[in-house]
């Protein structure tokens, strides 16, 4: 929580922004190397675009939320799921919603992030991984699977991955090169690594995207 | 931000819960599509726009920072009040502060946001609503009502509404039908429900509102 002497300890730096000015357009602003996948950015075309902030796995409300803004943008305007551009940037924390239900079962995920199970045990499956055989019908609306499936984006801060992730993989001996591709054969299939994920929330917003933070 | 565990049951029934689970969840909004008021949008006129967006109480700072920012842009700026368009949503736990003094003191919502006496009881009146004599300066002018007649745009998130506020009534032994009248009848004059924050955060930003995170 933020102090009111933290707020007036920040007023003089918040009187200096500039004037706000136009974002650079999607086309005019091409990778330079293909360290990282950008081609999501020309996905984002629909006539509604919306990227959500996720730091925290926090019961995987992000994704919740996702489905629910095009059920409403639906109720309220008439407009349709496939009109809608969805990106989701999983960062710090947030990291651990892109991983394999085995990860979280290994690493005790669900005790560290604070997520329990429905008989309010600690979580040992990702909550918006793969769902489970017993689902009820329609939960797969809510993973990250059938986010992806819908035509929505996941993005992965590769800065969380590294250094949240793949060390946990690391046994005695192994390079952090070799741990890093088990870690990433874990990484749920269609999660896109982006430098950072501050990276990839402002791309998306250059790219024409509303924010929504789901801290 | 903390995981609610509201947050957690909604989700989770989604994902599979027990019946139980499932009749705990409160009902989704009881309006036709064509009974939110979107006549907000029309406002959005100014050079400059934003859309605050408060998740949580924060000791109150939501409006502190609403009313700062405009402050700034006319100092900086020259921005005169025309030219400044915003909007506050209050969403998740802020939804407490779109309600009115007789929700506050109906109940313990100060000690649940630690929003005290002197004598450390619970506040009996929401502490942003209007300028009271107890409240030092600078802080005493900064309050909803004064942000609304300087042409400030205040959105509540009727999804919080039914999951922090309806229930307090129903604890009481009210139907839920006759708690989200009852509800509904105690939001501040002038405070508009939308779908969700979310949605009214989205919405805003596809008018021209930069996102702002007030909380």
């Amino acid at each position: 929580m933020t102090s009111r002497r933290d707020f007036f300890g920040i007023l003089g730096a918040g009187a200096a922004l500039p004037a706000l000015a136009p974002f650079p357009t999607s086309a005019s602003l091409p990778p330079i190397r293909a360290d990282y996948d950008m081609s999501w950015v020309d996905q984002v075309t629909k006539p509604h675009k919306v990227v959500f902030d996720a730091p925290e796995v926090n019961d995987g409300g992000a994704v919740w939320r996702a489905v629910l803004l095009q059920e409403e943008y639906q109720q309220v305007y008439g407009t349709f799921p496939d009109q809608m551009s969805m990106v989701l940037v999983i960062r710090h924390f947030g990291i651990a919603m892109g991983m394999a239900h085995a990860f979280w079962e290994k690493e005790g995920v669900g005790e560290q992030t604070k997520t329990k199970g429905r008989g309010g045990e600690w979580a040992t499956r990702n909550p918006v991984g793969p769902p489970a055989d017993d689902a009820r019908p329609g939960a797969a609306r809510y993973t990250i699977p059938g986010f992806l499936a819908s035509g929505g984006i996941v993005l992965g801060c590769d800065l969380a991955f590294n250094n949240m992730v793949v060390g946990k993989y690391r046994t005695e001996g192994m390079s952090r090169a070799d741990a890093r591709e088990l870690a990433l054969k874990d990484l749920l299939p269609g999660v896109i690594l982006q430098p950072s994920g501050f990276f990839a929330t402002i791309r998306a917003q250059q790219a024409g995207c509303a924010v929504f933070f789901n801290g | 931000m903390p995981t609610h565990r509201r947050d957690f049951l909604i989700w989770s029934a989604m994902l599979g819960a027990s019946p139980t689970v499932l009749r705990a969840l409160p009902t989704r909004p009881g309006r036709r599509p064509d009974e939110w008021d979107m006549s907000w949008t029309r406002r959005l006129t100014g050079r400059y726009k934003a859309v605050l967006d408060a998740p949580t109480p924060s000791e109150g700072d939501p409006i502190l920072r609403a009313m700062v920012w405009a402050r700034q842009h006319a100092d900086v700026f020259g921005a005169t009040p025309g030219q400044l368009s915003r909007v506050l949503v209050l969403r998740h736990t802020a939804i407490d502060l779109a309600m009115n003094d007789a929700y506050w003191a109906r109940f313990p919502v100060g000690t649940a946001h630690g929003f005290l006496d002197d004598a450390g009881r619970s506040l009996p009146v929401n502490p942003i609503r209007t300028e009271r004599e107890a409240v030092p300066m600078p802080y005493r002018p900064l309050t909803l009502e004064a942000f609304q007649r300087g042409g400030g745009i205040v959105l509540a998130c009727h999804l919080a509404l039914q999951h922090y506020v309806v229930p307090r009534y129903v604890a009481e032994g009210m139907t839920e039908a006759a708690a989200l009248a009852a509800a509904e009848a105690d939001l501040l004059p002038g405070i508009i429900p939308q779908p969700s924050g979310i949605f009214a955060v989205s919405v805003a930003q596809e008018h021209g509102c930069r996102y702002v995170p007030v909380s």
